[in-house]
């Protein structure tokens, strides 16, 4: 027992090193704002999660370029899809500047779904760290030609093609949506099957259903490997592992869509402290640790700082739109 | 075929390097220990361990992952059988007889049975993996919504093997799991039955109900004896192994339950808690003696332990082979092989065959370690119960607690649990059987979902359901297995009225 | 158990009816299904309701067909420590109330001290069990934190 003991501690000891603890070393530019003691980064969901992962992955690039001096903690809050963190963040932490969110769009869907009372304007938007990007993407042996025949065969019979993804109001959910909605369809008549996550690449993969949408980095590999052929990426331009497949813009739909990934503040965070965690995800961005953990899955460079706010100004109209025209305001 | 064992010397040789050794034993050991601990289960292990193997190579960081799952799919035995506290839903029927076989001073045995099942169970489902992967992958995509929905159907037909003596009872236990399970947010993209309480978004986690209506429920039944009968110790004491007799009856479940394991356990999404529940109505009906379940027959325990790690490989295979994870576990080994730059999936065999050999020979490896590991431990485990009775309750209480808090870090589930406690022990003196409620809460998203899809892709027509040949074989599974009790006595009772020796015997 | 059966039974009934009304108020849902919602809750409340009502009638029927009734397990072991029983609830109740409040080893060195004053009898075995009551806190508290790096709440002491 006494063995078991001190080699579970030897693990810890590797938790304590890798994950939460830099070693503080002396700084030049003392005058400059920095939080004093151990700094939160609360992810909405549990280890694993995208969340979770996003903000693991960004300390994983400042731990490995030293671009912090102070310890960082992620802590994880799951519940409500996020609702019970940002909950938090606005109840509990208003004016610190010790703890920070990491989030994407679910921050946008819930306050627009009435399922969270708390939206992106109740938070203090720091960065947008990365973006995902959407395929639409049918098996290899399917006769749907490319992403203009789909559509043609949608608009045809809107039943005609049974096309997976996510459950709404999840993200390859609202790619679909907004990429068959710009076309003009109506999706409320689409035989949209929703999927939990993975699970839509075997659907897609044993026939079940004839099309899908998901994130590039879950189906490039089933591209890769022949299984599924690929119609139409939804990012502003064509996706480097992907050079000869269309964006849906170029082929005559003119929606751009990403979900993003970020991180927000408490409400009233000091101006300081929002400077600082500013520039130290611009520094962040710009290591070679994070290029790598960026390409390994597949999320698309786009960092901003100032903008992040009216970004999400213009993602709340986008999503509302969206939300409205899957029916979300009718009989409530 | 020679290919194979080429292929598996390679791995081996990888996999046993002394610091690959040395990473497969922690990781069973700290599997073990933390599975051991309510409410942290196998999925929140693995991610624990997802740091802390960042700057290993992926071979070592895989091997010491692929440890912990098994650690912790057996640790969570442990706590069913002593404490009758399920650590994870795969744990939930160990309880039924486990916990029993403790409090007649069997514990040992119980523990023993699981052990050696899991060994049986691993060996096996990492030999059905090796040969099988890309084959079974290929029919398990074949499974679509149809499929699924009669598969979860199947499972809750398991409910008639759970204990009770009232039809009645048990289908109300299983309708008040239904009910629970389609509390949160539905696939149609609002949250159900919530009363917009934000705890409930996400449904009710099958551990508060499990921990509540098990451990609370059994808690405060040894406090309504306690101080009456004035007890000194429980008779938790006893042998810390397997009679010749118990092992003779232990042999054919853990075989059984292997291989059904491994099979449910291919099928992303249904996974080790169905693989368990399977095998428990499975043994039952091939039991001569079915009433002794629920009262401490051993191979209620060997069986579904056996399932619920042979399970464990049969995930990896959708995993590994299509990059499709099958359970919440695979999905955090999925991410795990992210980190570590690989792409489970179809090219992963061609890309880097060396991991995943590697990989292989380290789950043997690991089978023999917590084999090796986990004999003497059971020792330990029964002399530490040992305890004053009202010593013990108070620390089964503490236990379950953390367990419940640990989940999702906020007091309203030990509420909830409590809640649920004060029902278990209500149902319990009525007659109710809790574990129904338990398997249904698990089962019914799913199979609301699929029923869902399968409708949907059908245009509302429920021929989908016969006209699709996997699933018209399930349903009528389904329909064997209601009138298995009836068919099988039917035949008894005409072997026996021509004088023939009864079927079963092993 | 006849009377508790149909105590229980009209329960069921009641709350099979109540989950109905609650399924039939579903919002409109995003995804265009043949099979929406509510339909899963309205067949389980429709069991329930049946199944209540078998429950609750059951032993009549039992009675007039003759049949003895039969005695539960409870009704077997006899009447139960009620107010052990109480107290156990008392104290998790009280347990739950302060876990956040004074943080995870106060409380748990006080449910416990509380649970085992109640059901140990023999009183002369009490200091025995103080370096459990005070060590097992601590060392899983210590466990879970440090080493685990699950939250616990630290309270008053943290």
């Amino acid at each position: 027992m006494r063995n078991t003991l001190r080699s579970s501690s030897r693990a810890a000891l590797g938790v304590v090193a890798v994950l939460a603890v830099l070693v503080a070393t002396a700084l030049g530019a003392s005058a400059e704002w920095a939080p004093k003691g151990n700094v939160s980064w609360m992810a909405g969901a549990g280890p694993g999660s995208g969340w979770d992962t996003t903000a693991r992955a960004a300390l994983q690039a400042m731990t490995a370029h030293k671009v912090l001096k102070h310890p960082v903690t992620v802590v994880n809050k799951p519940g409500g899809a996020g609702a019970i963190a940002v909950a938090e963040m606005v109840n509990q932490h208003k004016g610190k500047d010790d703890v920070i969110l990491v989030t994407s769009l679910p921050l946008i869907t819930n306050k627009i779904m009435g399922t969270s009372p708390y939206g992106y304007k109740n938070l203090t938007p720091i960065v947008r760290l990365a973006a995902t990007h959407y395929l639409v993407a049918v098996p290899a042996n399917s006769d749907i030609k490319d992403f203009k025949d789909l559509i043609a065969r949608l608009r045809k019979d809107p039943k005609s093609v049974s096309i997976g993804g996510s459950t709404p109001p999840a993200d390859d959910w609202a790619a679909a949506m907004a990429v068959f909605g710009g076309a003009g369809l109506d999706v409320t008549k689409l035989k949209f099957i929703g999927y939990d996550g993975a699970q839509v690449a075997g659907a897609l993969l044993g026939g079940h259903i004839q099309a899908a949408v998901n994130t590039v980095g879950e189906f490039a590999q089933h591209v890769e490997a022949g299984k599924m052929k690929p119609l139409a990426t939804t990012g502003p331009e064509r996706e480097p592992k992907f050079q000869s497949v269309p964006t849906v813009k170029e082929s005559g739909v003119d929606v751009v869509f990403m979900n993003w990934r970020g991180f927000v503040g408490p409400p009233g965070m000091p101006k300081e402290a929002l400077a600082y965690w500013q520039q130290k995800f611009g520094e962040t961005v710009k290591t070679q640790t994070w290029e790598d953990l960026r390409a390994r899955y597949s999320w698309a460079d786009a960092f901003m700082a100032d903008g992040f706010d009216r970004f999400l100004a213009e993602n709340d109209r986008l999503m509302s739109d969206i939300l409205k025209n899957a029916g979300v305001f009718k009989k409530k | 075929m020679t290919d194979f064992f080429a292929n598996l010397v390679t791995g081996f040789g990888i996999a046993v390097t002394p610091m690959n050794l040395v990473y497969a034993f922690i990781g069973c050991l700290v599997g073990t220990l933390i599975g051991v601990l309510p409410g942290i289960g196998s999925v929140t292990t693995v991610a624990l361990l997802i740091p802390i193997t960042f700057g290993m190579n992926p071979t070592s960081g895989l091997i010491l992952m692929a440890g912990v799952y098994y650690g912790a799919m057996y640790g969570g035995s442990t706590t069913s059988i002593l404490a009758n506290i399920p650590g994870e839903s795969s744990a939930v029927v160990t309880t039924l007889d486990g916990h029993p076989m403790a409090k007649q001073g069997r514990a040992g045995a119980a523990l023993a049975t699981a052990a050696i099942g899991s060994f049986v169970a691993g060996t096996i489902a990492t030999a059905g993996l090796m040969f099988l992967a890309p084959s079974l992958a290929s029919v398990a995509i074949r499974f679509g919504p149809a499929e699924y929905f009669s598969l979860m159907l199947l499972g809750l037909t398991a409910v008639s093997a759970l204990g009770g003596r009232s039809v009645v009872k048990s289908l109300i236990s299983m309708c008040l799991g239904l009910l629970l399970g389609t509390v949160g947010l539905d696939m149609g993209g609002f949250p159900r039955f919530n009363f917009g309480v934000v705890e409930l978004y996400e449904g009710v986690d099958f551990i508060i109900p499990a921990i509540g209506l098990f451990a609370f429920g059994e808690a405060l039944d040894q406090a309504a004896v306690v101080r009456r009968k004035q007890m000194t110790h429980f008779e938790f004491k006893g042998r810390a192994w397997l009679t010749r007799e118990e092992f003779r009856k232990s042999t054919a479940p853990w075989l059984r339950g292997s291989v059904l394991g491994f099979l449910v356990g291919v099928l992303p999404g249904a996974g080790a808690t169905i693989a368990s529940f399977f095998s428990y109505a499975l043994e039952r009906r091939m039991s001569r003696h079915p009433e002794e379940f629920g009262k401490g027959a051993i191979e209620g325990v060997a069986g579904p332990e056996a399932a619920n790690n042979a399970s464990v490989g049969g995930a990896m295979v959708p995993l590994l082979t299509l990059g499709i994870p099958g359970s919440g576990t695979t999905a955090i080994l999925l991410g795990a092989f992210m980190m570590f730059g690989l792409q489970p999936g179809p090219l992963l065999f061609q890309k880097n065959p060396d991991v995943i050999w590697a990989l292989i020979a380290s789950m043997y490896i690991g089978n023999v370690m917590l084999l090796v590991l986990n004999l003497p431990l059971i020792r330990l485990f029964v002399k530490l119960i040992d305890v004053r009775p009202a010593v013990l309750v108070a620390a089964v209480l503490v236990l379950s607690t953390v367990g419940v808090y640990a989940t999702n870090g906020r007091t309203f589930d030990l509420w909830l649990a409590l809640g649920f406690g004060v029902l278990g022990y209500l149902a319990r003196r009525a007659d109710f059987p809790p574990a129904p409620l338990i398997l249904a809460l698990v089962l019914e998203r799913s199979m609301e979902d699929n029923f869902r899809r399968a409708t949907t892709l059908s245009d509302g027509s429920l021929t989908i359901f016969v006209s699709r040949p996997i699933s018209a074989a399930i349903l009528v599974l389904c329909v064997l297995s209601l009138f298995s009790p009836y068919l099988q006595s039917w035949f008894l009772s005409r072997r026996s009225a021509r004088g023939e020796p009864a079927i079963g015997r092993s | 158990m006849s009377v508790a059966d149909r105590i229980t039974g009209l329960a069921i009934i009641v709350l099979g009816v109540a989950y109905w009304r609650a399924a039939s108020a579903l919002p409109k849902p995003l995804l265009q299904q043949a099979v929406g919602p509510e339909v899963f809750p309205h067949l389980i409340a429709g069991a329930l309701v049946v199944l209540g009502t078998v429950l609750a009638i059951g032993p009549l029927l039992r009675r007039a067909a003759g049949w003895p009734a039969r005695p539960t397990e409870a009704e077997l072991e006899g009447p139960p420590d009620v107010a052990a029983i109480l107290a156990v609830l008392a104290g998790l109740a009280l347990y739950t109330f302060l876990y956040e409040r004074v943080g995870f080893i106060l409380s748990t060195v006080l449910f416990m001290a509380g649970e085992i004053a109640v059901l140990e009898v023999d009183r002369r075995r009490w200091p025995w069990a103080l370096p459990v009551v005070l060590l097992l806190p601590v060392a899983l508290y210590l466990l879970f934190v440090t080493l685990l790096g699950v939250t616990l709440p630290a309270g008053i002491l943290g």
